[in-house]
């Protein structure tokens, strides 16, 4: 599928715009839903084997809007979001997690540690290498995460009918 | 070579170039920062004003459920006429100050020496507190230029310029830090300075206030223009709570700041102010 790449840039570029443009008039305690965030865990919660280029382009893509919108240096969320792609990987193998454990509770819970992994890493880049990657960690992180949930709920719903339902009709085809 | 060693051997020359590749594109995204940005703006500002413009209007729609349509018109009307006549009145407190201790002569409101540029935002980051507006270099916009509403309430300070567009730090950013005098509701009282600081997520709170003078709720925060930077007497905010302590040598307060980010339509930079 050769239009596979463009169409992840456009995806991720609307979203960027809708995170940035739209979504912070209906911020809470000033947290708004982290549309790239959310989009990246849904990839790489759904997708278990061989497709590690998409996820890594993807990572590239997903970082590049992130830190445009920062004005932090470039990178820096590419290594975050690998980071979380790899931490997810080694989390599904020992919990030996397979494809009947596509629950929304399962991935909730999942979704909430690395929601929460993912601002203490970012917090914690910008402590030792003193520079501003626009991550803060406190308790308000909750407050932020309990608003994401909801929009990582409605994308795993989304996700499964679309595209992970239409992947595994395929593969029962063959 | 083997098969299976030839298939290694292949493997990891993809990964070394696709390696490579993502290290060289990501030191030329550094390098070129600056043009790469403004091309995702201008880009992007088109249908991010379509956005915005929705994001307004379903804000001001929700705001309508709650009160009626009427009784919010009264109110967005009389805050506004109360910001300019707090504004007027912080002034005015000022003039009568001088007034009574004979130093200087008493400015008129022509002699506020600066100009303002006219600027709409087009992106806001509640993450790390910026918003984006829309004019940059080439409209000569500079770094450290004041942003503020047509009521002069202060918004924060332009922190990056790009060709057609700046990033403007706000107020409740943790890295912003503006001298204030706090304006006492009775002119016979001593003005009170101190610092206003960021807190993050839109929060700012009044810190660095001597703990023996009397901070007290409502009062009107304001710059104090000791910096140099910008003017005084433009609007930040006012006091909600004072946090004070006999063991600490300073008080802080909370404050409830006057840029709103949901309501703000034109703003303005303020340019060539002259102290």
């Amino acid at each position: 599928m050769w239009f596979k790449y463009p169409l992840i840039v456009l995806i991720l570029f609307f979203a960027t715009i809708f995170q940035f443009s739209l979504l912070p008039y209906f911020s809470i305690a000033g947290y708004t839903p982290n549309l790239l965030f959310i989009i990246f865990f849904l990839v790489i919660f759904f997708e278990n084997k061989g497709k590690y280029e998409t996820i890594i382009f993807m990572a590239f893509v997903c970082s590049i809007f992130l830190d445009i919108t920062t004005i932090s240096y470039f990178g820096i969320s590419f290594i975050i979001l690998l980071l979380i792609f790899g931490l997810e990987k080694a989390f599904s193998y020992l919990s030996k997690s397979g494809q009947e454990k596509i629950s929304i509770y399962y991935f909730l819970a999942i979704f909430s540690l690395f929601f929460i992994l993912y601002h203490l890493i970012g917090y914690f880049v910008s402590f030792f290498f003193k520079f501003d990657t626009g991550f803060s960690f406190s308790y308000m992180v909750l407050i932020g995460l309990l608003y994401n949930i909801i929009f990582a709920g409605i994308g795993f719903y989304l996700y499964k009918l679309v595209i992970y339902k239409k992947d595994t009709n395929q593969l029962k085809l063959l | 070579m083997n098969l299976r060693s030839k298939k290694q051997f292949i493997f990891s020359q993809k990964i070394l170039i696709r390696s490579l590749v993502f290290i060289i594109s990501i030191t030329l995204l550094n390098l070129f920062s600056g043009p790469v940005r403004n091309f995702f703006y201008l880009s992007s500002s088109p249908i991010a004003n379509v956005f915005m413009g929705t994001g307004e209007s379903l804000n001001y729609f929700f705001g309508n459920i709650l009160l009626s349509k009427k009784i919010r018109k009264k109110s967005d009307e009389l805050e506004r006429q109360n910001k300019e006549i707090m504004y007027e009145m912080s002034i005015l407190k000022d003039k009568i100050k001088e007034f009574n201790d004979t130093s200087i002569a008493v400015e008129n409101s022509e002699d506020l020496n600066f100009s303002l540029m006219l600027v709409k935002i087009n992106g806001i980051n509640l993450e790390n507190d910026t918003i984006g507006i829309n004019k940059g270099q080439e409209d000569g916009v500079l770094e450290g230029m004041l942003l503020i509403s047509k009521e002069m309430s202060v918004y924060g300070r332009v922190t990056k310029v790009f060709k057609n567009f700046s990033s403007v730090l706000l107020l409740s950013a943790k890295e912003s830090t503006v001298d204030v005098k706090v304006q006492p509701k009775n002119i016979e009282e001593k003005t009170i300075f101190g610092v206003l600081r960021g807190k993050g997520r839109q929060s700012v709170y009044l810190d660095l206030v001597d703990a023996e003078l009397n901070l007290n709720q409502d009062d009107l925060i304001v710059t104090s223009g000791l910096e140099g930077f910008f003017p005084p007497n433009l609007l930040i905010g006012k006091v909600i709570s004072v946090d004070k302590s006999d063991l600490k040598p300073f008080q802080t307060a909370k404050v409830e700041h006057y840029f709103e980010i949901g309501n703000s339509d034109n703003l303005f930079l303020i340019e060539n102010y002259k102290k």
